[in-house]
C-alpha cells in the first residue's frame, strides 16, 4: 500500500463505472452469475462526511461504496481488512479494495447475486432506498421475540381474549 | 425446591464477578446489547434450572466436542452446570442401569419442562436396529424421552438434516428428528459440527428466556443463520473484483482471493462461520484458504463435489431468504419492494447480529 490515499476532488462514479465494466469483462468473464439484464452504474454519489458515499451496481452484486474524499479522517485499509462506519441505520462493517481507475476505497455488500431484479430501474431503485434508508434509524424490533412455540397451553390462553366467566372466577379469588 | 441457575453457578465455585461477565458476554453474542445483561442474570437469579436431556443416535460426536470446547472463558463451567446435564451420555458420570434410571426419573419428574438435546439421528430401517440405545432401538428412546419434553434442539447436520448416515443411498434410512418427533418445538442448529459458540448461545438464549429464539422458515436460529457466509466473507471483495483463485497454489491463492471458482459453497450456505468464526474467533475455512463445504445445509453431501462450482443462480442463496425483490414493474409497488429490499439489505450488513467481539478482527 502507497503511503498517500488518492483523493477524488470530483464525484468517483465514472471512474467506478469504468473499472467495474472492466473487472466484467476481465475476471468476471464466463462466471456463470452475472445477471444478464444488468449494467454497472455507480449510483447517488454524494459526499458524506468528506468522502463519497454511494451505491455501486453490478451484473453480480450491489455494494455501498465509500471513496476517499479527503485525506483527513480517511484510514488505509489494505485489501480484506474491515472498517467500520456509524451511520444513522447502524454500525455497517466495510472492506478495503483497490482498483487501479480508482485507487483506494471501501465496499459494504448489499446484495450478490443481482437475480432478484428483473431489470436496471428495479436495481437503481434498491440502490436508491438503501442510500435513503442509511439515513434512518432501523425499526427497533424487540429482540426477545414474543414465544412462539413454548408451553401451548400458555400460548393459547395468550391467544383468546378472557371470557367474562374466567374474569368473574379470578377477581372472586375461585379461579 | 429445585435450585436457580445461579445458586448452582454459585455452589459450583463461580464468583459474582464470573457471572455478571458472562452475562454481559452472551448479551454480546445474542446480539442483543449490552442493556439485556441485567435481564439475563436476572433470569438467572430466579428462575429454577431446566434440566436438559442430550440423546446421541447415529453420530460421530462432533458436536458434543464443539460444544465443550466453547472459547467462551466461562463456557466450561456456566454453560455446562447452567444446562443441568442430567444426562449425556458423553459427559455424565452415571453409567449402565443407573443412566437409564436418570433418565426415567428426569422424565417423570419434570414432565413437560425439560428440554430434549439430540445429537444424532434414528435410523428407521430394521425396525430401528442399526441404533442401539440401552439395549433399544434409539428411535423408541427418542419418541419416549420427546413425548413430555418442552422443546428440543436438533444439534448439528444430523439432528437437523441428516448428514453423512442419510446420503444417498442412506442403507440405514437414517432421519433428522423433525421427521420422527413432529409435536414440538425444535430448534436446528445445523453444522457439522455447529460453531461452538452458536451452541451455547442458543441454549443460553432458551435457558434464560425461556422461549425458542426467532426461526427461520427452515427452523433455524435467525440471529446465527440469517446471513450467508458469502455476505459477511472478508474476501467478498475479492470476488466483487472478479479475482478468483483458479488453481491450488496459485499466485491468487497465495493472494488471498476469492474461492469460487474452486467450489466454494459460501454464497449457498446460511451461517455464522465469517462472522463468529472457529476456534475463539481466530479462523474459519475461508480463512485457513479452503472453500466452504457448506456443511449446514440440508443434504450437503448429495449437492455434488466440494470443489464444483455453485453455477446454479437460482440456488445461490437470495431467493431462499425473505428479501425477494420480484419482478413487479408497478411503480408504487415497485418503490415499496424496493425500500423493503434496502431495509433487507441493510439489516444484513449491520454490524451487530451474532457478530460478537470477533469482526473486528481485521482478516
Amino acid at each position: 500500500m502507497s503511503a498517500a490515499v488518492r483523493v477524488h476532488e470530483s464525484d468517483p462514479s465514472a471512474l467506478l463505472d469504468a473499472a467495474f465494466r472492466r473487472i466484467a469483462l476481465e475476471g468476471m468473464a464466463g462466471v456463470p452469475v452475472a445477471n444478464p439484464a444488468l449494467r454497472v452504474e455507480a449510483v447517488g454519489f454524494a459526499r458524506r462526511q468528506g468522502h463519497w458515499l454511494g451505491v455501486l451496481i453490478t451484473p453480480w452484486c450491489m455494494n455501498l461504496v465509500l471513496v476517499p474524499g479527503a485525506a483527513a479522517g480517511w484510514q488505509c485499509a489494505a485489501p480484506g481488512r474491515r472498517a467500520f462506519h456509524r451511520f444513522p441505520a447502524g454500525h455497517l462493517a466495510f472492506l478495503g479494495a483497490d482498483e487501479p481507475e480508482v485507487g483506494e476505497f471501501r465496499t459494504c455488500a448489499l446484495f450478490s447475486t443481482m437475480s432478484a431484479f428483473a431489470n436496471q430501474v428495479e436495481a437503481r431503485m434498491a440502490a436508491v432506498a438503501t442510500l435513503d434508508a442509511l439515513r434512518h434509524p432501523p425499526e427497533a424490533a424487540d429482540p426477545v421475540p414474543p414465544n412462539e412455540a413454548f408451553g401451548e397451553p400458555e400460548r393459547a390462553d395468550r391467544a383468546r381474549p378472557m371470557s367474562k366467566r374466567k374474569f368473574l372466577e379470578r377477581v372472586l379469588g375461585r379461579g | 425446591m429445585v435450585e436457580t441457575f445461579y445458586e448452582t453457578l454459585r455452589r459450583q465455585g463461580i464468583t459474582r464477578r464470573s457471572f455478571v461477565k458472562f452475562c454481559s458476554l452472551t448479551a454480546t453474542s445474542l446480539g442483543l446489547g449490552p442493556a439485556f445483561a441485567p435481564k439475563i442474570a436476572h433470569a438467572l437469579e430466579t428462575k429454577p434450572r431446566t434440566p436438559v436431556i442430550w440423546l446421541h443416535g447415529l453420530e460421530c460426536t462432533c458436536c458434543s466436542e464443539s460444544f465443550i470446547r466453547s472459547a467462551h472463558p466461562l463456557a466450561k463451567d456456566v454453560v455446562l452446570s447452567m444446562l443441568s446435564l442430567d444426562y449425556d451420555d458423553t459427559l455424565m458420570a452415571a453409567a449402565g442401569h443407573q443412566a437409564e434410571a436418570i433418565l426415567d426419573e428426569i422424565t417423570k419428574k419434570y414432565k413437560g419442562n425439560y428440554i430434549l438435546a439430540v445429537e444424532g439421528n434414528p435410523p428407521l430401517n430394521e425396525d430401528g436396529m442399526y441404533c442401539i440405545h440401552g439395549g433399544r432401538p434409539f428411535v423408541e428412546v427418542l419418541k419416549e424421552t420427546a413425548k413430555d419434553c418442552k422443546a428440543i434442539i436438533s444439534w448439528g447436520a444430523c439432528a437437523s438434516w441428516g448428514c453423512v448416515q442419510a446420503a444417498k443411498p442412506n442403507p440405514t434410512q437414517a432421519v433428522p428428528v423433525h421427521k420422527v418427533i413432529t409435536d414440538k418445538p425444535i430448534i436446528k442448529v445445523p453444522g457439522c459440527p455447529p460453531i461452538a459458540e452458536v451452541m451455547t448461545g442458543v441454549v443460553t438464549y432458551v435457558l434464560t428466556f425461556d422461549r425458542i429464539p426467532e426461526l427461520d422458515r427452515q427452523g433455524r436460529p435467525k440471529m446465527f443463520y440469517g446471513q450467508r457466509i458469502h455476505d459477511k466473507c472478508y474476501r467478498r471483495p475479492h470476488f466483487d473484483a472478479g479475482q478468483f483463485v483458479e488453481q491450488w497454489d496459485d499466485d491468487s491463492a497465495r493472494k488471498g482471493y476469492c474461492l469460487y471458482k474452486m467450489g466454494c459453497k459460501g454464497p449457498t450456505t446460511y451461517n455464522a462461520c465469517s462472522t463468529v468464526r472457529w476456534n475463539g474467533g481466530v479462523s474459519f475455512p475461508i480463512q485457513s484458504g479452503h472453500g466452504c463445504i457448506g456443511c449446514s445445509e440440508e443434504g450437503f453431501w448429495d449437492k455434488g463435489g466440494f470443489y464444483e462450482r455453485v453455477t446454479d443462480i437460482k440456488q445461490f442463496g437470495v431467493e431462499s431468504n425473505a428479501d425477494k425483490v420480484g419482478g413487479t414493474v408497478a411503480a408504487v409497488a415497485g418503490v415499496a419492494v424496493a425500500a423493503h429490499a434496502a431495509v433487507s439489505a441493510l439489516k444484513r450488513a449491520r454490524s451487530g447480529s451474532g457478530a460478537g467481539k470477533t469482526e473486528q478482527g481485521d482478516r
